[in-house]
């Protein structure tokens, strides 16, 4: 059932603007991964920016492409109606239609493809999400994780050339959100659609999006690979929106109780895995840069946290009261220190030093 | 007796065909008025809920002086089709149908409006065009607020009296709905025959609350 062809999106914003009253949407962006993520705060215009692309919306100026087609072109006077764009569109609460049963929301989507479409069909996409003892059921009397799968299933099912989730696990509880969370990535695995992910969730972001885009007050700030943004963020602005974070691939060793050890690089890491599916080995481990702590190298007191790690100094950079330090530990990791303890401790470039981080700081992610 | 029959035959099928004729325009304006912005579109919501402040008999002379002889509709009505309108059955119909449109398009605007146009948008992006969003979206999750308007109307049509005296007169045989003819026996001194034509209207608004009671109830469960 694995879909390869053509799978990255090729959506363009260029000069879109909006004035929405308590913030200006404006967005220059070319958006390129398989699975993108939009990050920002509530209000920072994601959720306007996404019904302007499944023309919900009318921008004030600008051009709204996907691969060759115009969607939108102001100036021209293009605004191709929602039904001809062929972009799927899953809202926070699902959006389905209460009148009809789970089969008949299927049914109301399949029209544009008829039988013709092999990967879209709908027993396909039950299967896959998991709803076909569903199919009878009215929406009242789903819950909430299964009405988001069910929702999911009916954009897949309408045959979407880029599908578009905006926060699609905020109204979930931790439970269902590790739930769910399977079923995206398999929507991620097997069909050949392009996904726009919205999310505020670092964690939802780094599982499912290879690349993520930063928007605040209606700008986009950064855009990149997901790693690279967490671990590099280009500004101190996004910096505090996303928070700096270490995110390397690892590989899982094995465990004792709940403490799962990963090998990432040349190192060894403990970190908790309850929150991991069994028998998972691909992993990311994500610290966050507040979670390391250094210690001079000479010194070695009996400390609590369970991965200790020699490392080499690389850079430090000052961000307000703040200072980002890379190191390079066998993997490269980012520590945050106020610039009183990066004064005290000496730290300069290819200095050698101690990072200590606790195993519950140390974050396993499944990714498929 | 058969004159009772008849009345209330009569009352009940031009109260039908009324609120029949005036459902397709009051759902498409309460549509228009809840989704859409367009240029007159205030003027509109007045003129369609004068009927509701002005009196019944300044309703009634406004349309005797439109479709009279001389009126203007009148004479084009009379000049293309060869109808004639006041003082028929056709000038009852026209009056209830003019009285219970307001109650009608009201109800359907605020049956629309609370459809989420969320779920309109998601339907749209399902593939779904305007029209088939409306006919099997918007209309059929608004059913209940336009059923409810429909017999509201339906309801104001059988006791119209005010609007339909003006402009369609007392022809017994002919224009007497149950309301006028309530009226008219108490002015010939015929009470016995007025309490008759009372019951019956006593006896249908019971039936159109309980209709509107059990359409409801089945619509919920």
């Amino acid at each position: 059932m694995a879909f390869a062809e053509e799978v990255v999106m090729n959506l363009s914003l260029q000069g879109v603007r909006l004035n929405a009253g308590e913030f200006a949407l404006q967005i220059d962006a070319e958006f390129g991964g398989r699975v993108t993520g939009l990050f920002g705060v509530s209000g920072s215009g994601k959720s306007t920016l996404v019904e302007i692309i499944a023309g919900l919306r009318r921008p004030d100026a600008g051009m709204v492409k996907l691969g060759d087609e115009v969607l939108t072109d102001v100036a021209r006077g293009i605004h191709r109606p929602p039904e001809e764009r062929g972009v799927g569109f899953v809202p926070q609460d699902g959006a389905l239609f209460p009148h009809l049963s789970v089969e008949g929301n299927l049914r109301f989507a399949e029209r544009r493809i008829g039988a013709v479409n092999k990967v879209f069909n709908r027993a396909n996409v039950c299967t896959l999400l998991g709803i076909e003892a569903l199919l009878a059921r009215r929406p009242a009397t789903l819950s909430g994780g299964e009405r988001q799968r069910v929702a999911i299933a009916r954009a897949l099912v309408s045959a979407p050339r880029l599908l578009l989730l905006d926060e699609p696990m905020a109204a979930l509880d931790a439970a269902r959100k590790a739930a769910i969370l399977p079923y995206l990535q398999r929507v991620r695995g097997e069909f050949g659609v392009p996904v726009l992910y919205v999310s505020h969730v670092p964690q939802e972001l780094l599982a499912l999006c290879d690349d993520m885009a930063v928007l605040a007050d209606g700008r986009l700030l950064q855009y990149g690979p997901v790693e690279e943004v967490f671990r590099r963020p280009v500004s101190p602005a996004v910096a505090r929106i996303v928070g700096v974070e270490t995110v390397v691939p690892g590989r899982v060793l094995g465990g004792e109780g709940e403490l799962v050890a990963v090998s990432v690089g040349k190192s060894r890491l403990v970190g908790l895995g309850d929150q991991l599916p069994v028998g998972v080995t691909d992993v990311l481990v994500s610290i966050r840069a507040e979670d390391v702590l250094l210690v001079n190298t000479g010194s070695a007191p009996i400390v609590s946290a369970r991965n200790r790690l020699s490392a080499t100094v690389l850079a430090i950079i000052a961000e307000g009261a703040t200072v980002r330090v890379e190191l390079d530990c066998g993997f490269p990791l980012t520590a945050l220190l106020t610039r009183q303890a990066v004064t005290e401790l000496r730290l300069a470039p290819g200095r050698e030093i101690v990072a200590l981080v606790k195993a519950p700081s140390v974050h396993l992610i499944a990714r498929s | 007796m058969d004159d009772l029959l008849h009345i209330t035959l009569f009352t009940l099928g031009v109260a039908l065909l009324s609120t029949l004729l005036i459902l397709p325009p009051g759902v498409a304006l309460g549509w228009l008025l809840a989704r859409r912005r367009w240029p007159g579109r205030a003027a509109v919501e007045t003129l369609v809920a004068l009927p509701l402040v002005i009196p019944p008999v300044a309703t009634g002379l406004v349309l005797l002086k439109l479709f009279g002889r001389r009126g203007p509709l009148g004479v084009f009505l009379k000049s293309v089709l060869g109808v004639e309108i006041v003082f028929t059955w056709k000038a009852v119909v026209l009056a209830t149908a003019v009285m219970s449109f307001p109650l009608l398009v009201r109800s359907a605007r605020v049956a629309f409006e609370e459809v989420p146009q969320r779920l309109e948008g998601v339907a749209r992006t399902l593939g779904a065009g305007p029209w088939r969003v409306f006919f099997s979206i918007s209309l059929p999750l608004a059913k209940r607020g336009l059923l409810a308007g429909g017999v509201l109307a339906f309801a104001r049509a059988l006791g119209e009296f005010g609007a339909t005296v003006m402009i369609a007169g007392m022809i017994p045989g002919e224009t007497i709905t149950l309301s006028l003819g309530i009226y008219h026996e108490v002015q010939l001194g015929n009470d016995s025959a007025a309490l008759g034509l009372l019951s019956v209207s006593v006896a249908l608004a019971f039936g159109a609350v309980a209709l509107s009671e059990w359409l409801l109830r089945r619509k919920s469960s």
